[in-house]
């Protein structure tokens, strides 16, 4: 009996809809202009918004979910179906940047925090499979850059999306057992 | 660089310039999702002189890249160096069939051209 895994499932997690999802929440919640961090390009103009997983995909093993099914129409040898579904949690480091003597940026981030609960943003994670779990408290950490502050702010915030997995295989056809020794011969 | 009458050095230099290619990469632009969506390069020609790096050049020459083949070039045409703060990339130039990177630009537009120092881009 071999197993198959779908090739198609070379990427269980959909990253980009979850990264999608959570850039669509926190540019229109914050009103920042918002990139994701570390991609060797141009630092936007202040202010401005910028996102990062800092860890994860981590599966809540536990809640594994596995769904069999039977299609005798699929190939020989794949027509047992066995999807595996599982939570996984991410870790989103949320960042807001502006320059001192304008709006700070910890009122950009609690914007966007404010908007986490909200019918909308639920909305915009559930199409993309995300949701969203809880997320750290707001902090204001400015620092300062060529001898003048810069106001920063960030929140981290706990997602969970969807794992999704399949692989196929067939089943047991027939069972041959033969003995000389007790003149058994026979299949199944 | 002083002029003297009707001297320039420029010109002078120039009269032994040759055709070379330079290659620059278009600033690209943020997608709506916040990606960094990278554009084509662009070729184009420009003038120059190309010579050997003497010894005390070679000193200028950023470290790891000493063992490379280096050049200097003489040009009226500014070239861009990679800059950290801006994230524009180096302008790449093609001398003899090989592809060399612009790693040093001086600017001596008094006497109307730029020096730059090039080092060859490992395959």
């Amino acid at each position: 009996m071999t197993t198959f895994i779908n090739p198609l499932d070379i990427n269980p997690i959909d990253m980009e809809a979850f990264e999608n999802a959570v850039h669509a929440w926190f540019s229109s919640a914050s009103g920042l202009f918002t990139i994701w961090q570390e991609q060797g390009a141009p630092q936007p103009d202040y202010p401005y918004g910028s996102l990062k997983i800092i860890s994860g995909p981590t599966a809540l093993a536990p809640q594994w979910e596995i769904r069999q099914t039977y299609d005798a129409a699929r190939p020989l040898g794949q027509e047992i179906k066995f999807e595996y579904a599982a939570p996984c949690r991410f870790t989103v480091s949320c960042q807001a940047y502006a320059k001192q003597g304008a709006l700070p940026a910890v009122t950009y981030i609690n914007r966007a925090m404010a908007a986490l609960s909200t019918i909308t943003t639920q909305t915009t994670f559930k199409v993309a499979g995300v949701a969203m779990e809880r997320y750290s408290a707001v902090r204001n950490i400015g620092k300062i850059i060529n001898e003048t502050w810069l106001s920063r702010a960030n929140i981290d915030v706990q997602l969970t999306a969807l794992l999704l997995i399949s692989e196929y295989t067939g089943y047991v056809t027939s069972v041959g057992i033969e003995s000389t020794e007790l003149g058994i011969d026979f299949t199944i | 660089m002083a002029t003297f009458n009707n001297f320039s050095l420029a010109r002078a230099m120039m009269g032994l310039a040759k055709s070379v290619t330079v290659k620059r990469a278009l600033a690209g632009a943020y997608d709506r999702a916040g990606r960094w969506q990278e554009q084509e390069c662009t070729s184009f020609l420009i003038d120059a002189v190309v010579q050997p790096l003497n010894g005390k050049e070679l000193q200028l020459v950023e470290e790891g890249a000493r063992t490379r083949n280096t050049l200097k070039m003489y040009s009226k045409t500014k070239l861009n160096v990679a800059s950290p703060t801006t994230q524009i990339q180096a302008d790449h130039v093609m001398v003899k069939g090989s592809e060399f990177r612009v790693t040093r630009m001086e600017d001596r537009s008094d006497g109307e051209f730029y020096k730059t120092i090039l080092v060859e881009v490992e395959g």
